[in-house]
């Protein structure tokens, strides 16, 4: 591999990576707070894409950004309601449970997408247009590789810090601690867990929104969103910045095993790379220690 | 496995059942395009647009000014509506999983052709009626959707445009002489010919001939340096493997192979392989969807030269989106072309407007394959007589010969040594003001019949 190819790599994986990043942050926060698998995390990624396609008229700035908002808030709620109308009535039950219930969700969630905007591909111009910039070395960037990493590390350390340092962090990270002692204390359980799947809903429109500005819109945007479940488990499924790390990991050892051997070795190898976290290290590299108190 | 489950836009069920009158067909798909009121004439018994002959038959043609005759084996319908049974035909193929959009978009394809002979009288005094089942691009649910279909007393099978699927399920299908009429046929399968199985379209790996013939034009000089980006299918490789094996004869150059998953995701890393080693045209293969991210980066990375691609990935809105010159795409078809003249072309259209689908037909790339597939079956319903079995469809798809009326670039034609079809292509691309064709609308032939090598 010439010096040029790997930097290019280098670069393009970085892009990559945020996207993962946010996705893989859906499934984190949903985690953190109600210890649940959320399959349905990549649908949100394809309702919020498809939706701002609906929203968006004209190609200017105003307009994207007023149909990402849009979207946000819209997906943002439908992650809430879908926690509070389906996910919420199995607590109480095993873990798995809510983990079927998801991955049925998420079924249906493909279908319903079709059934609304049609499997036909949609091409989402970038918010400004479509400029390519030399960096020294000769890594070549777009304008739109660049404002997805400024927004996503943005956007990651903003949750960053509404997650782990607000309030309303510490009130998630209270409730997923021990459920039984904060509703005693008068957290309202269903509330904070539904916060926290809009949340993640919400980080999923994004990353949705992203990836569809580099390749065209179409259902199979879901896979996108189940490849990203391996950052979160490289990372720690409970560990916003481990989600972080383990994204950029993934998209590193995707693009670059993609250019040395093929996209198919791509695939065995992150899957390769999650399967040696959960034999070596199965908190993942930043996630807390896993214990069972007694 | 559930028969119900088709997505099209006129009804949630898959039967679709209603009366059929070939001249009357043919002259209102006609008015249609046209925006005009037309009579009825004598009946026609093949689809809008097309004129079909059998071997042994005499032929049988439409069209508004033609005259309908019939051979013993084309009895001709009356313009009445259809009370007969239902020749039952089906759509098998992805319908949901990852290769979801292709099926669902392949079955609003046949179903427009359906629903526009059904409305107009069906075939022979039969209506059509359409059964679909998919296969979930598994080879093993597809060997139970195809048993399913046979039980249910289809004549003739569209689909599955998948190869690894046609491949499984062929032996099933033969075993009850049920035809399968494909887009996605691996060249093994048709060479030697099999009784059952025809290919409507191109296959992947029999591009290699047209394709590096339109990039040698293109260029100007046969000894030119390519690089490859295969679909990663049987089939697909197997044009990469052609396309080399040519290179000794052609004398030009392949500097690289990079097979391209049919769902790849991002393609940064896939481009960067493609632009090693200063490539002056890259020869791929890809659907719609990456086509167009594919483009992107190869230009983002600084390629300058032409990018040719397959027919998989030729669609009008892959050109009018990316709205660059040097990319090209082969067709087989006339794409959808409000403006077209063509009787063929305009019933093409005409389906597609009265099913609703006009935004498919121009965003996927095979929607017209299998309308043109569609077309080859009911030619041969209308050329096997009243009492038409799936042996009777089997030995008229045999030696059929369907004039499109300009739909595709040659006849839909079979023959005891030739499976294959519709494999005619012309390269189109964005000329600057819409998608036109390259080099003079030049046609480069090539099926898997022809010796590479």
């Amino acid at each position: 591999m010439s010096f040029q190819t790997a930097y290019n790599t280098l670069v393009s994986s970085m892009v990559l990576g945020v996207i993962y990043s946010l996705v893989a942050l859906g499934y984190v926060v949903v985690y953190r707070a109600s210890r649940v698998f959320s399959f349905v995390q990549p649908q949100f990624m394809l309702f919020g894409a498809f939706l701002f396609t609906t929203l968006r008229h004209g190609t200017s700035v105003v307009s994207f950004l007023v149909s990402l908002l849009v979207s946000v808030v819209v997906i943002g709620a439908l992650g809430a309601a879908v926690y509070i109308l389906v996910v919420h009535r199995s607590l109480g039950q095993p873990h798995w449970v809510q983990m079927v219930l998801t991955m049925g969700l998420g079924i249906a969630g493909i279908n319903i997408a079709q059934l609304i905007w049609g499997s036909e591909f949609r091409v989402v111009p970038p918010m400004l247009e479509h400029i390519t910039w030399r960096l020294p070395g000769g890594a070549v960037v777009s304008r739109s590789d660049v404002t997805i990493v400024i927004m996503g590390v943005a956007l990651c350390g903003a949750l960053y810090w509404l997650l782990t340092v607000s309030p309303l962090g510490v009130r998630l990270r209270a409730t997923a601690e021990n459920p039984t002692l904060a509703s005693y204390a008068g957290v309202r359980l269903g509330v904070w867990f539904s916060v926290a799947w809009a949340i993640a809903a919400a980080a999923a429109v994004v990353a949705g929104v992203s990836y569809s500005v580099q390749v065209p819109l179409d259902p199979t945007l879901v896979e996108v969103g189940l490849i990203a479940f391996p950052a979160a488990m490289i990372g720690g499924m409970d560990s916003i910045e481990g989600c972080f790390v383990g994204a950029l990991i993934l998209a590193l050892i995707r693009q670059f095993s993609t250019v040395l051997w093929g996209a198919e070795a791509s695939i065995a190898l992150s899957f390769g790379a999650v399967l040696a976290i959960l034999v070596f290290r199965p908190r993942g590299l930043f996630g807390a220690p896993i214990s069972d108190r007694v | 496995m559930d028969t119900d489950t088709h997505t099209g836009r006129t009804s949630n069920r898959h039967r679709r059942r209603a009366a059929f009158s070939g001249a009357a067909l043919t002259l209102s798909l006609l008015a249609a395009a046209c925006g005009s009121d037309s009579g009825s004439s004598d009946a026609t018994t093949v689809p809008a647009g097309t004129t079909a002959t059998t071997a042994a038959a005499a032929p049988v043609t439409t069209g508004a000014a033609a005259p309908a005759t019939t051979g013993a084996a084309a009895p001709a319908t009356t313009a009445e509506p259809a009370n007969k049974d239902p020749y039952k035909i089906a759509y098998m193929g992805p319908l949901s999983g990852t290769l979801a959009g292709l099926g669902t978009s392949q079955l609003k394809a046949i179903t427009s052709l359906v629903d526009q002979t059904n409305k107009a009288g069906g075939v022979n005094g039969h209506p059509i009626e359409l059964l679909s089942e998919d296969d979930a691009t598994d080879p093993a649910k597809g060997i139970t959707a195809a048993r399913s279909l046979i039980d249910k007393g289809v004549i003739a099978i569209v689909g599955p445009p998948v190869s690894s699927i046609s491949v499984a399920v062929l032996p099933t299908t033969t075993r009850a002489n049920v035809s399968i009429v494909t887009v996605g046929a691996s060249p093994d399968s048709l060479n030697p010919v099999q009784k059952t199985l025809f290919q409507v379209d191109q296959t992947s790996a029999s591009q290699a001939v047209p394709m590096t013939g339109f990039a040698a034009d293109l260029l100007g000089k046969k000894d030119f340096k390519a690089q490859l980006g295969p679909i990663d299918t049987p089939s697909g490789l197997a044009w990469g493997e052609n396309v080399k094996k040519l290179a000794a004869t052609a004398g030009y150059t392949v500097l690289g192979t990079t097979p391209i998953p049919v769902a790849p995701g991002d393609v940064t890393a896939l481009a960067q392989k493609l632009v090693q080693g200063s490539p002056e045209v890259i020869l791929v293969e890809m659907t719609d969807v990456p086509y167009v991210s594919m483009v992107q980066k190869l230009r983002d990375l600084g390629y300058k030269g032409p990018i040719i691609n397959f027919q998989g990935g030729s669609s009008a809105t892959v050109f009018n989106s990316l709205k660059d010159p040097d990319v090209y795409g082969a067709r087989t078809y006339n794409h959808y072309d409000p403006t077209s003249t063509e009787p063929g072309e305009m019933a093409f259209v005409a389906a597609a407007k009265a099913a609703g689908t006009e935004q498919t037909a121009q965003s996927a790339s095979l929607y017209g394959s299998v309308y043109g597939a569609g077309l080859a079956v009911l030619g041969a319903i209308a050329t096997c007589g009243d009492t038409c079995d799936a042996g009777a469809v089997t030995d008229a798809l045999g030696t059929l010969e369907l004039d499109t009326k300009g739909f595709t670039f040659n006849p839909l034609k079979f023959s005891a040594d030739s499976h294959q079809t519709m494999s005619d292509e012309v390269f189109f691309h964005w000329d600057g003001s819409k998608v036109a064709a390259g080099n003079d609308g030049k046609v480069y032939s090539g099926d898997v019949y022809t010796k590479i090598g």
